[in-house]
């Protein structure tokens, strides 16, 4: 009897200890932050390793300069980055300093998970007015949601030049068509003896952003598949793309299907793997390919060219939680990556041409390297060329109607099914999502 | 109530109180990390819950959603079809090796030990990531093919062959099943094979007719445990295909985890969760009435 009430005081203090023990280290955690002795920061983005490099090496000499400040890291590959933080901003869990961007696949984010950025000591001064109205355009109360990291054209077609010399071919000039793309193409796939394809597959289902067949569709057709209403495209548009590089596929100047539908923006992307020639990524991405080849990669913009306003303004941005519970901390954090000059030549272009001026200058007065010219070339090249088109935001259900139409796409990239069903299906698919 | 009884009562309720005051940091987790998301589950699987505060009651609608949406019934289709070849595939790997091993070789700890290693971690991102590359277009299976003068595919991207190679790497997940059968193994004794061979009975007669209804109770667990986890594949499929090509791979958990976190759908992600469960509990179900059929336990007469 007496060992019994003794086992269960015993065990009853455990559990009181171990029950207590988050509040007491809650309650030193808190004492901390007022004091400003030690403080916890997450900050995520997205990229390839380069990228992922980069901003390391900006956090150590913040972490080195300010430290009281802890920046716990969040970083991930492209894929899924929107989803997790849609997750993370709906349980108000969401990291205290993020890159994101507004329109586009953004818009699923809640504006009110990101903070004024006005209300911060930051310095604007080296940023573009028209880019900061932009994004304080996004936001009905008017907020500025969060400082631009680049100043950029974002869409671009890498050409792998290596490639090109050791098959004779000269290299495409920046204004050029969709059918000079497609002659070229050709010209890859028959000069390496059915090696190498000319180009990526754009309506094969791809399995990342595909800006290659956004610039198609607005040169084709004027309008990408869908708007904020619904399917903007017609049956007989939708069959002309598809009639339009099945062809190129058929030939084998585009991609297989296999090859198409296992392509990323990394190691495994057809260019790296030397299975294609050109295909079209984000401007900012170049590094990243460029690092996991030793052959010598080029851009250019992509053929014809209308270029969409979400494509060529802010895009991304570096944006404070409105959840922090150290927003002036998270404030210094955002004001040094994107306003310390330090800061901005360890980052050079790893995310497309700095927006802050000074950086920009900074890069060029040091002497660009090789992936920052090419970078700068298209960005000052389809600044004075090309026409800019006005986007229009993606419907709400844009994402699942994407997975959708990506399927349909391989299906009719590996033959399973005809030009005529693939698009019923897409039409199909569209309805049923009240697009 | 005299004065033992009430000691006695006393006594049980201090023994009560101390076994709770031990569990109830596991308790705490369980209601707060188990049991209330999974009520919470069914209260969103009759809304349109999407991560925003603002929805609405919508009755049965996404459970008649997850029965005739297009993407929903073939995801069910595409992981009944795994469930049936990977199970039988993976019990019989697993039951071959564990035979091989019950016959007393030198170096048993060694062979068991290196068969378990890919149990361990074969549910991992890095063994998918591998995966992806013994079996990709340039990858080792195609080089070893290569060498004989065959021309490989990329076995990952097609959709013939796609959901092929993650049966097969759940086939190659084998050693938690061997070791389990093993262990049952080594309970069968040796005289009933002794008396075998004397009344002329072979290898193969003796495999069916005295090992396999010794360990069907074993053979039960492990075929029981096998499908409820070829139910809920994901990682292989999330890593290797993502769902990929045509959707040929799109399982249901990879589909529930697409509508709730892709699409934002929590409300129908909720349903088509329970959806899931139904499936299972009814296929375990059947496979419980089944057993009685094949299943033999020394204690009860058949």
């Amino acid at each position: 009897m007496i060992r019994s009430h003794w086992t269960f005081r015993v065990a009853l203090a455990v559990i009181l200890v171990l029950l207590a023990a988050p509040i007491f280290g809650a309650g030193r955690s808190e004492k901390a932050a007022a004091t400003d002795e030690q403080i916890t920061l997450r900050f995520s983005w997205w990229g390839g390793e380069t990228r992922h490099n980069a901003y390391q090496d900006m956090l150590e000499l913040f972490m080195e300069r300010n430290p009281n400040i802890r920046v716990e890291a969040e970083f991930s590959g492209w894929d899924g980055y929107i989803d997790r933080l849609r997750t993370q901003m709906a349980a108000n869990n969401q990291p205290d300093v993020f890159v994101a961007g507004h329109d586009g696949p953004w818009q699923v984010l809640p504006l009110g998970a990101r903070a004024d950025i006005r209300d911060f000591d930051i310095d604007l001064s080296a940023f573009n007015d028209v880019q900061l109205d932009e994004i304080t355009s996004y936001d009905p109360a008017g907020r500025l949601t969060g400082i631009p990291v680049s100043e950029s054209v974002r869409a671009g077609y890498l050409i792998n030049a290596t490639l090109f010399d050791e098959l004779g071919i000269e290299l495409p000039k920046s204004d050029w068509t969709w059918e000079d793309m497609a002659e070229i193409a050709q010209l890859v796939y028959d000069r390496s003896g059915g090696t190498v394809h000319g180009v990526l597959d754009e309506s094969a289902g791809i399995s990342y952003g595909s800006f290659g067949r956004r610039s198609w569709d607005l040169a084709a057709h004027g309008a990408a598949i869908s708007g904020p209403d619904g399917l903007t495209q017609t049956a007989e548009q939708l069959r002309d793309t598809y009639r339009w590089w099945g062809a190129l596929r058929d030939s084998g100047a585009a991609t297989s299907a296999e090859i198409s539908v296992q392509a990323d923006d990394g190691a495994n992307s057809p260019i790296v793997t030397r299975d294609a020639a050109m295909m079209s990524t984000a401007l900012g991405s170049y590094s990243r390919f460029q690092a996991n080849t030793p052959d010598d990669l080029k851009m250019i913009a992509p053929p014809d060219g209308r270029y969409p306003s979400d494509e060529i303004g802010a895009g991304i941005s570096t944006q404070i939680s409105s959840q922090s519970r150290h927003p002036q901390a998270a404030a210094a954090l955002v004001s040094f990556l994107r306003n310390d000059l330090d800061a901005g030549l360890i980052f050079g272009t790893e995310n497309g041409i700095p927006a802050n001026r000074h950086f920009r200058e900074a890069l060029i007065e040091q002497g660009l390297d090789a992936g920052s010219q090419v970078q700068f070339d298209v960005h000052n090249w389809v600044v004075a060329n090309r026409e800019v088109v006005s986007f229009v935001g993606p419907h709400e259900a844009h994402s699942e109607f994407s997975s959708l139409q990506r399927a349909e796409e391989q299906a009719l990239a590996f033959g399973r099914q005809s030009i005529e069903r693939t698009v019923e299906k897409i039409i199909e698919h569209a309805r049923n999502l009240g697009m | 109530m005299n004065t033992a009884q009430t000691l006695q009562r006393r006594r049980r309720w201090a023994e009560f109180g101390t076994a709770y005051g031990f569990l109830s940091l596991w308790l705490i987790g369980l209601f707060v990390f188990t049991v209330w998301p999974f009520a919470h589950s069914i209260y969103l699987a009759f809304t349109n819950y999407s991560f925003d505060p603002q929805y609405e009651y919508v009755g049965f609608a996404n459970f008649r959603r997850a029965v005739t949406d297009s993407l929903s019934l073939k995801s069910m289709d595409v992981t009944a079809r795994f469930a049936i070849f990977s199970v039988p595939l993976r019990l019989a790997v697993a039951l071959f090796v564990a035979v091989l091993l019950n016959k007393g070789i030198k170096g048993l700890g060694v062979y068991r030990t290196i068969y378990y290693i890919p149990s361990l971690v074969g549910s991992g991102v890095a063994v998918a990531i591998m995966w992806r590359r013994v079996f990709g277009r340039r990858g080792l299976f195609n080089n070893v093919i290569g060498l004989f003068g065959a021309s490989g595919q990329d076995w990952i991207a097609n959709p013939d062959t796609a959901r092929l190679m993650l049966v097969l790497l759940s086939a190659w997940q084998f050693g938690s099943s061997m070791l389990i059968f093993l262990a049952a193994l080594k309970q069968v004794p040796n005289e009933m094979y002794e008396s075998a061979e004397i009344d002329g009975a072979g290898v193969v007669r003796q495999f069916f007719r005295i090992t396999v209804p010794l360990i069907s109770p074993v053979i039960f667990f492990n075929l029981t445990m096998n499908i409820i986890n070829a139910f809920r594949v994901f990682t292989q499929a999330k890593i290797i295909t993502n769902g990929g090509p045509m959707n040929e791979t799109m399982f249901m958990v990879l589909n529930i985890y697409n509508q709730a976190f892709r699409f934002g759908n929590m409300g129908y992600a909720s349903a088509l969760s329970w959806v899931l469960l139904l499936i299972i509990g009814a296929v375990t179900a059947v496979n419980f009435v089944g057993s009685k059929y094949w299943v033999y336990y020394e204690t009860k007469a058949r």
